[in-house]
């Protein structure tokens, strides 16, 4: 298990996370509860089954849409983005931030 | 990635139930592929230390992995795919089964599995195959943790009690600071020790079921002193840190806006309703959740394997025989999807699907599997003994339909409202599948695997029907969902 840091970014604000964190646990850990809110009822959400089966933590990677941030690890320069916030044409916007 | 991958044995998920089949498959000289979604093998009970914060609090606590399944990492003709979701499965048309004892492994025809990154994140150092074809597949998917809805369930901070062990486990991380850990059954003790030795305040555990009942049980764990000295271990970490462990009560509802910010616990009587006038709120920054297991039936249910109902139980468990064989020849099933019965049970009907699946395939003669699995089947018998004994202390009763609000979200991902349930009833929807075309519970991306187990109960309760006569969720074409353009590849 490695000590080094790696640096992300949650929309657009600087963050730092354990290298193999998932996203998940390095959001937690960096202070948030919540990284999405609900298409219809705009409530809000994090992590809930930890394991990948409930999907309620679902979050933008790059250009990933909508992946468990319980599941993936965080790597050094990720963009990661409040998931739904997709284009148009449904494609995400290539900026980050 | 677009690669296929062959093996003789496929084993699908790989928590101890399937490191024990693959090794004990792999010892009779087949060639395995173990392919599991996290990156380390272990599964949720025995899950690695991934970054550098590990070490406090769940593992501090907590078994370590044994040293004979981790011979599993280093095995030569154990190939394992982690970070890996089996999204569909096909067995070989009927006519192209050889029946078990056939004709020779020429015979064999193959199962195919269709597979995905688990993470759904592309890139380098995803390189999963597409394909995997096999001709035996050991069924070690596991379980998924029982929550069940309450007002407020869904608001960050409210989690399941393995959610915290995960994250525990791998990271050293928690959600809250001042918690409360609440539902029914074996995981709230450890879960809660965990996060106290983490440094944690747990205000405290609430466990549903009342002490008498389960008190005039226990006695039946006493010829188990291994397992009892664990229990008592979670205990006395719980008593250092001062955290009370009572009986008979429920978180039945959270409150907060953006997070939960206090919770609701009532007194319940014995089939687990709110006693009147019992309720107290407290603060809290976090609520985690668990009322048992479920068994993951989605993969051998798409194989054709056939169900064995558990009466009282959400969801059944996979048919098997002693030897761990399916009702479809050439697969096996071990570990929670036979019935919820933990790590060792798990572990020891890993080795004889293993070693079934290796006679399946005639890598060994019938005489040498009987030597080879006779002390692991004493051994398991004891196990299932302890798992019967502890499960009884544990029954889900159905006084928590009594808990959720009209608008309490029954349906996390589609967000429906719990009125929806019976409105649709109402209107004539008799089992769950047809509740779910109606509502939509179920619908959404988890594919009713948090909502399926109650809804299921709800649905028995407003149509007066057992639980195996509403049906359940498990049964879907997709295993997980999967872009239109990994369906489309060839």
């Amino acid at each position: 298990v490695s000590r080094e840091r790696v640096n992300f970014t949650f929309d657009g604000v600087p963050m730092q996370a354990q290298r193999g964190q998932t996203v998940g646990a390095a959001l937690l850990a960096g202070g948030m509860i919540s990284w999405r809110v609900t298409r219809s009822g705009g409530r809000p959400r994090g992590l809930f089954c930890g394991i990948g089966t409930c999907f309620d933590c679902l979050v933008d990677v790059n250009n990933d849409h909508a992946v468990r941030a319980c599941l993936t690890p965080v790597r050094d320069g990720d963009r990661l983005r409040t998931s739904g916030s997709l284009g148009a044409d449904g494609t995400a916007p290539e900026s980050g931030t | 990635m677009s690669a296929e991958i062959r093996a003789d044995v496929a084993v699908v998920g790989a928590g101890p139930a399937g490191m024990a089949a693959a090794l004990a498959a792999a010892d009779l000289g087949c060639r395995v592929v173990l392919a599991d979604s996290s990156a380390a093998m272990g599964g949720q009970i025995y899950r690695q230390p991934a970054s550098a914060g590990a070490g406090a609090g769940a593992h501090a606590v907590s078994a370590p992995m044994p040293r004979r399944l981790r011979r599993a990492a280093t095995h030569g003709r154990i190939h394992h795919l982690p970070e890996t979701t089996v999204w569909h499965a096909g067995a070989p048309p009927p006519g192209r089964q050889a029946a078990a004892g056939g004709s020779g492994t020429a015979a064999r025809a193959e199962f195919v599995l269709r597979l995905a990154g688990a993470a759904g994140r592309a890139g380098a150092g995803n390189a999963v195959p597409d394909l995997l074809r096999a001709r035996a597949v050991v069924v070690a998917t596991g379980a998924a943790e029982i929550a069940v809805p309450f007002p407020g369930w869904d608001l960050p901070g409210v989690t399941t009690a393995g959610a915290t062990q995960a994250l525990l486990k791998a990271h050293g991380v928690v959600i809250g600071q001042r918690v409360l850990v609440t539902g029914s059954g074996p995981l709230l003790l450890p879960a809660a020790a965990g996060l106290a030795a983490a440094g944690v305040q747990v205000v405290a555990v609430l466990e549903a079921t009342p002490a008498g009942p389960a008190a005039a049980r226990a006695g039946r764990l006493i010829p188990y002193p291994g397992k009892v000295r664990e229990a008592v271990g979670y205990a006395a970490v719980l008593a250092r840190h001062r955290v009370p462990v009572l009986t008979g009560r429920a978180v039945i509802a959270c409150h907060g806006t953006h997070r939960v910010q206090r919770a609701t616990i009532s007194r319940l009587t014995r089939d687990w309703r709110p006693i009147p006038g019992t309720a107290r709120e407290v603060a809290v920054d976090a609520v985690h959740v668990s009322f048992g297991f479920c068994p993951a039936l989605e993969l051998p249910r798409l194989l054709g394997c056939a169900d064995l109902p558990q009466p009282g139980r959400p969801a059944a468990t996979v048919w098997h025989d002693a030897d761990l064989a399916t009702s479809v020849p050439g697969v096996f099933a071990a570990g929670e999807t036979t019935g919820v019965g933990g790590a060792d049970v798990a572990e020891l009907e890993g080795y004889i699907a293993g070693a079934a699946a290796a006679r399946y395939l005639e890598r060994v003669t019938p005489g040498t599997f009987g030597a080879r699995t006779a002390r692991v089947r004493a051994a398991l018998a004891k196990a299932r003994r302890f798992a019967a004994a502890l499960d009884e202390l544990y029954p889900f009763m159905p006084g928590w339909l009594d808990w959720p609000q009209p608008g309490t979200i029954a349906c996390r991902c589609e967000e429906v409202p719990w009125s929806a349930i019976s409105e649709a009833v109402a209107a004539g929807a008799r089992d769950v599948r047809a509740v779910k075309g109606v509502t939509r519970c179920g619908m959404g991306y988890c594919q009713g695997r948090v909502c399926g187990p109650g809804l299921q109960q709800a649905v028995a309760a407003a149509t007066g029907r057992s639980l195996s006569e509403v049906g359940d969720l498990h049964s879907r074409p997709l295993l997980a969902p999967t872009t239109l353009g990994t369906i489309a590849a060839p």
